[in-house]
């Protein structure tokens, strides 16, 4: 920089003392003749330069010499021409040539993974025509989605070739804790390191915060930001065997790493503004290093007419990647340091909600290191590689609550966090609450790879790839911190942790994978063939995990076809198919969950009289150890099958898959039998206590009552199969425009694998019948969900004009959910006389208790909702203007197709609002 | 260009769907035909009107046609609530009114509505006076309602012995309709909670013109809430036992507490602070037990929403009509859809609160009307039509007694009314 303004210094100073002589240009189009407006002209090696006016003249002073002359224009082939400038002015034309024959297009889309596996992968181009907010934008381009309005005010998770929750109206409830483990099971690798969610512990009291937390839902996407992504892989099927830790896919994301110019980016739309700023330099004595550094924020609000509820996201990030080159090695080593701040607000507007104060703000700051160390062997063939992996990540998470909290009536406050019998007291009246959930979570990770060649026979190639990795999770926070007389609510019953007493989390794992190359004939086989092996290591002995290695195996193969000739075109057919098992270890909370308290009340006695002197109330206490030390690891079992077609620049390609997962995590209801005292205080005549009446002086019962807690179990299914397929045209000449159809046809089982106790809430007589009764169901309580759609992209590439224009048809023909059959005779009950099981029979159908644990259900319940055909036009362009601004706009869902259906004989009628925004990016 | 002729397809597509005309509105005639309980039948209608409302517009037709049951009128189609009012008298006794309805009828066409007719029958019991479901609001403005509460009132030139009388709660809300499969409200009030109060047969000795207070919680709320009131002096309070700090209710030992039937929740009953159920009295022979072992039931539905129907099921208790003492259906303008009982029990509806949600309902109840007074004793409007028996949305009594807060400004009551609008002094 210095450099170049001393250089521009001495320049100008030597115009100034020399005698210059004037050139003047016309810059025009080769094809026609007209003048190329605003074209930059460049002098080397000088460091000048000017731009054309409207007819496409420039002028220039210049020293009598040699130069070499630049002239650069969008859609154009650059122009250089060497002129000897002499004492006389000079006049020249410059013709350029279009580059449009030349140009190669951009992709706008996902195109499918030419690889053993199928995979996704979408590219700088794809994402800036996208125009996204955050990585959650990017999914719309995968086999089975369409576009979808931005959600900031919940946890953004991924879902992998399934259709998710439905609720009974087939629209999607992204809140079921049961099925967490869909995104959980989803591994994020940037630039060769997980994001490690293992040890977030964020949540109010025991439960995630309305959908605004990500405790167990893995990453959250909104605070990705997609700006500094060159490439992102997403693999549905199955994974090499390198990556472990995972159940269902995962996404590879690639930054940018290379000397790019600094870059702008100013996007808004109906909810939020993002603005970003970015540049790669060149750095090192030979130029043979890179410098990039970026800055990004995004403010969105949730709803456009409220102003109290946001998302926020900072995100900065410096990466480097440095080479050395020896003659027996080469090194790359790729460093990172990232900053990540997300801040999620939300506030009641006191003149519209009798609350007036309510307040919720979550922070997430997380800092990060990462290296990769990779060492090419030129010389050695059995070890061509050995790649060494390190991350450390620090994150700074302050949940918090304000809140009025006004008891509807009289309540009670537990207040112990010991075992045994206390006594509470009376919450009376009004109070402000707060609640603090402080983490601070710490991920280590580290991976050391060998990779190289196998000998193998004549013609074929054979490699293998060795590795083990290491993944820490701790967390150091206060944890959940308040005042256990001043709870969020009245019916508060659990109570304050500190994170940091949690142990930390080893997650080791290992791997060995054989890639195979082999010609047969003139076809070709390639196989992968691995194992992943992972463990938990320092886990408690009592853990049944504990000291197991869980194997993955991982097999993916492609046969390709010889290649033959359909008309003039070049046609390539091939046939692919894997199977794998696919582990994920349980999280930091699954593991090592909060005890559980349960308090009984014993004696509850308001005093009429004198309330807050001589009210008594006697609790018992139970702490319960929730740690299910019988947890396993979460374990999905994939297969697929894809067939893959290429004539001349048209692909495409159609993959039918299965997976099976039977022990999801989820947390299920655990009853027991608890002894307690029951104090009868009707005898006190209000008003003749001078103090708390003693518990000596009242009759009593001793008896026992049926109580739970939650505790984490392999309860949940996943079955999962569809049909996905991807078809790219050549793109058709005289219109510029080529055709994407993607799309995907998937059949998603949810349900739990265990029974279920579920207590019924009918007191008869006085008495709750599930204080003495719950029943044990043998029942499915999921829902078996099917979609199936198509996406039509033409997109048209203009690149003269710097035009990029796709139209985009989105095709849901049919959402159908139907809620499984259940039976609502429970096998058996608990009784809270001897807390035993005991067949529920046709005796006990009789029984004035018993008789209300036979649930009854509606048979229609389980009839099959199905939404039919709804269609969507989403637009988006994308315009270069000169040589340092493009404009990119879209709207989604400018015109919808969605006709009224009858439910149950109902009319419903749909409809669907657009969402557009528009976005400025420069280059400088 | 293929997709341009794809997008126009799509413009068009809308347009071609949108066909479903309806033909231009037309008068239709309707005969309206009262159909008389049995005991009247032959007996000629002294006076006579029929009430026509048609419910997208507000217009009322009024006719009237002493001496006959039936009448023919022209109006345009559309959903309509009908209702007669007559008088009869029957050989030898005093005059009685007549009542018929019939709620949202769509009318299309020329047809026959027939109205089932019912007499009112003085109440030989004690009858809801006032229902005070709102609750209040503490001093920050966020509601409470610990302080909920009824009142009973002896109407009766009598004394009435209150013990075993069971109040209850309507399973269904007013504010919706659905196709309940068994619909047996002809016969049945479909309840959820079933409390009764306590006794052998002669406990609770009820003198003409004098009222039960019930209440949620007997204690003085100001404790708690100082905008609230004190119902510690209540002659009955409902108190759900609860071992589970989650929810607790309070029990105060001087006060005697309604023996609970039957709950639909574990937790605690609290009204529908909106008023969207129905409110009553029942006298049942047969006694807990056999009652709670013969009356469960099932009812299926589908639940109207906007993204389609959805078959669903409630279970509570019914309760013949001829055991129902009084009752009274709560509900609010914005929202009514029916009543949840048979018309003959009660056939309109008292309310707080005018729109769904509506912030000024809190320190409101509804309070039976004035009628007359027979000596010193008050009688109250008992026409078995809670829209003309109460007055709704005015100042409690316990209220006005206690000249205690009656919004969140603080401004605290100086009159004291017999009904809410009747001065006392009259």
């Amino acid at each position: 920089m210095k450099r170049r303004l001393l250089l521009s210094l001495s320049y100008l100073l030597a115009t100034i003392a020399s005698y210059a002589t004037v050139i003047t240009g016309v810059v025009l189009d080769m094809s026609d003749d007209s003048p190329l407006p605003a074209c930059a002209i460049a002098i080397s090696p000088l460091n000048i330069g000017t731009q054309t006016d409207l007819d496409g003249v420039f002028t220039l002073d210049l020293r009598p010499g040699d130069y070499i002359i630049k002239a650069s224009y969008v859609g154009f082939k650059p122009y250089e021409q060497a002129i000897a400038v002499g004492s006389k002015d000079m006049n020249l034309i410059i013709r350029m040539q279009s580059a449009e024959n030349v140009l190669s297009e951009v992709v706008v889309t996902a195109q499918e993974s030419q690889g053993p596996t199928s995979a996704s992968r979408i590219d700088r181009a794809a994402m800036q025509h996208l125009q996204p907010s955050s990585f959650t934008d990017l999914l719309e381009l995968m086999p089975g989605n369409i576009s979808q309005n931005p959600n900031m005010g919940g946890v953004n998770t991924i879902k992998l070739r399934e259709t998710g929750n439905l609720s009974a109206t087939g629209t999607l409830s992204s809140d079921n804790p049961d099925y967490d483990i869909s995104s959980l099971g989803t591994l994020f690798n940037v630039d060769g390191a997980p994001i490690s969610t293992d040890a977030n512990m964020q949540s109010i009291g025991t439960t995630a915060a309305n959908g605004r937390t990500s405790l167990n839902r893995g990453v959250d996407m909104r605070s990705l930001s997609t700006d500094n992504i060159e490439s992102v892989e997403i693999v549905r099927g199955i994974p090499s065997a390198e990556y472990g830790n995972l159940s269902s896919g995962m996404v590879n994301i690639k930054r940018r790493r290379s000397a790019t110019p600094w870059t702008a980016r100013f996007k808004a739309d109906g909810f939020s503004k993002l603005l970003y700023a970015g540049k790669g330099i060149l750095v090192g004595p030979s130029k043979t290093n890179t410098l990039n550094f970026d800055i990004g924020w995004f403010d969105s609000k949730i709803d456009p007419r409220d102003n109290l509820e946001n998302f926020q996201r900072i995100t900065a990030s410096v990466r480097s990647s440095l080479h050395w080159r020896t003659s027996d090695v080469n090194i790359d080593w790729n460093i990172a340091g990232d900053f990540t701040a997300t801040i999620d607000k939300s506030k009641v507007d006191p003149d519209l909600s009798l609350t007036k104060i309510d307040e919720y703000k979550s922070d997430h700051k997380e800092t990060s290191f990462t290296s990769g160390l990779s060492l090419n062997f030129e010389k050695l063939s059995w070890l061509e590689n050995l790649d060494v992996n390190f991350s450390a990540s620090y994150a700074d998470d302050r949940l918090e609550r304000h809140l009025q909290v006004a008891p509807m009536r009289a309540t009670v406050a537990p207040s112990t966090t010991t075992a045994g019998v206390h006594d509470g007291h009376y919450i009376l009246g009004e109070y402000i609450a707060d609640y603090l959930a402080e983490g601070k979570p710490v991920s280590i990770y580290g991976k050391v790879r060998l990779s190289g060649a196998i000998p193998s026979w004549q013609g074929a190639r054979q490699h293998y790839k060795l590795g083990a990795d290491w993944t820490l999770s701790k967390n150091y926070g206060r944890g959940q911190v308040y005042d256990l007389d001043k709870p969020l609510s009245g019916s508060w019953t659990s109570r304050p942790r500190a994170f940091s007493d949690i142990p930390a989390l080893n997650v080791a794992g290992a791997f060995f994978e054989d890639a195979l190359t082999a010609p047969i004939g003139a076809n070709t086989l390639e196989v992968q063939a691995g194992v992943h092996l992972t463990a938990l290591a320092g886990l408690d002995k009592r853990y049944y995990i504990s000291g197991r290695p869980y194997l993955d195996p991982r097999v993916n193969a492609v046969w390709r076809f010889p290649a033959f000739d359909l008309g003039s075109r070049q046609a390539e057919l091939q046939i692919a198919g894997g199977y794998g098992l696919n582990t994920r270890m349980p999280t930091a909370d699954y593991l090592f969950p909060q005890e559980a308290f349960l308090d009984i009340l014993q004696l509850n006695y308001y005093d009429t009289a004198n309330p807050t002197e001589n009210s008594r109330v006697n609790i018992r206490t139970y702490i319960n150890d929730a740690t299910n030390y019988a947890l396993r690891p979460a374990r999905n079992q994939k297969w697929e099958l894809r067939f893959g077609a290429q004539v001349g620049a048209n692909k495409l390609s159609v993959t039918y898959f299965q997976e099976h997962m039977g022990d999801g995590f989820r947390y299920s209801t655990i009853y027991g039998n608890y002894d307690y005292r029951l104090y009868d205080p009707s005898g006190i005549a209000p008003g003749s206590l001078t103090g708390p009446p003693s518990l000596e002086s009242l009759p009593y019962r001793d008896t026992s009552i049926l109580r739970s807690f939650r505790r984490a179990e392999n309860g949940s299914t996943i079955d999962k199969k569809g049909i996905e397929f991807t078809l790219n045209t050549a793109r058709w000449k005289p219109v510029a425009t080529a055709l994407t159809v993607t799309g995907a046809w998937f059949r998603t089982r949810y349900s739990n694998s265990m029974m279920l106790f579920e207590p019924v809430t009918d007191v008869v007589d006085g008495v709750s019948v599930s204080d003495h009764y719950v029943g044990l169901y043998d029942t499915a309580d999921g829902r078996i969900n099917t979609q199936f759609n198509t996406n039509f992209m033409f997109d048209t590439q203009l690149p003269r004009l710097g035009l990029v224009f796709t139209t985009t048809l989105q095709c849901m023909w049919y959402v159908k959910t139907r809620r499984l059959t259940e039976d609502g005779r429970p096998t058996a009950y608990l009784s809270s006389e001897d807390g035993q099981l005991h067949p529920y029979d046709d005796a006990a159908a009789n029984d004035p208790m018993l008789k209300y644990l036979l649930k009854y259900y509606n048979p229609g319940l389980f009839d099959t909702y199905t939404i039919p055909t709804a269609l969507y036009v989403n637009l988006k362009a994308t315009k270069t203007i000169g040589r340092w601004l493009r404009v990119s706009a879209f709207v989604n869902r400018i015109i919808d197709y969605l006709p009224d259906y009858t439910s149950n004989g109902l009319k419903v009628r749909r409809n669907s609002e657009a969402y557009f925004g528009m976005e400025l990016n420069f280059t400088l | 260009m293929k997709y341009i002729r794809l997008l126009i397809l799509l413009f068009t597509l809308p347009l071609l769907s949108c066909s479903d005309d309806v033909p231009a509105a037309s008068s239709v005639d309707i005969k309206i035909v009262v159909e008389l309980p049995e005991q009247f039948s032959g007996h000629a209608a002294e006076s006579s009107t029929f009430h026509i409302t048609n419910l997208s517009t507000g217009n009322t037709i009024d006719i009237t046609r002493n001496g006959s049951y039936a009448a023919t009128v022209s109006v345009s189609p559309g959903l309509y609530t009908i209702r007669y009012d007559g008088t009869a008298t029957l050989d030898g006794a005093p005059e009685v009114a007549i009542h018929a309805s019939v709620s949202s009828v769509t009318i299309s066409a020329p047809t026959t509505v027939s109205l089932p007719a019912y007499a009112t029958v003085e109440t030989d019991d004690l009858i809801i006076s006032e229902i005070f479901f709102t609750g209040t609001l503490q001093t920050s403005g966020n509601s409470y309602n610990g302080d909920q509460y009824f009142k009973l009132y002896n109407n009766t030139d009598h004394v009435i012995y209150a013990d075993g009388l069971v109040i209850f709660e309507s399973l269904f809300l007013t504010t919706e309709k659905f196709n309940y499969e068994p619909n047996i409200i002809n016969s049945a009030v479909s309840v959820d909670a079933l409390y009764a109060i306590p006794g052998s047969g002669k406990n609770y000795p009820v003198a003409p013109g004098e009222s039960l207070l019930i209440a949620d919680i007997a204690i003085d709320h100001r404790t708690i809430n100082p905008n609230s009131l004190d119902l510690s002096h209540a002659d009955f309070e409902w108190y759900d036992v609860s071992t589970s700090p989650m929810y607790t209710d309070i029990d105060n030992p001087a006060v005697p507490n309604l023996d609970k039937w039957y709950c639909y929740t574990q937790t605690i009953w609290q009204l529908h602070d909106r008023g969207f159920k129905a409110y009553g009295l029942a006298r049942i022979p047969e006694g807990k037990d056999a009652f709670m072992a013969a009356h469960y039931y099932t009812v299926d539905y589908e639940n109207i929403t906007v993204a389609g129907a959805f078959p669903m099921t409630k279970r509570g208790y019914w309760l013949p009509n001829d055991m129902v003492v009084d009752v009274v259906n709560l509900s609010i303008e914005s929202n009514y859809q029916w009543n949840v009982t048979d018309p003959s029990l009660d056939s309109g509806y008292t309310y707080c609160g005018t729109i769904n949600n509506d912030k000024t309902r809190y320190f409101h109840s509804v309070r039976r009307k004035f009628l007359a007074k027979d000596g010193d004793r008050i009688v109250l409007a008992d026409t078995n039509n809670s829209g003309d028996d109460f007055n709704p949305f005015v100042v409690p009594s316990e209220i006005e007694l206690q000249k205690s807060v009656t919004d969140i400004s603080g401004a605290t009551a100086s009159t004291v009314t017999i009904d809410g609008i009747t001065p006392a002094e009259q």
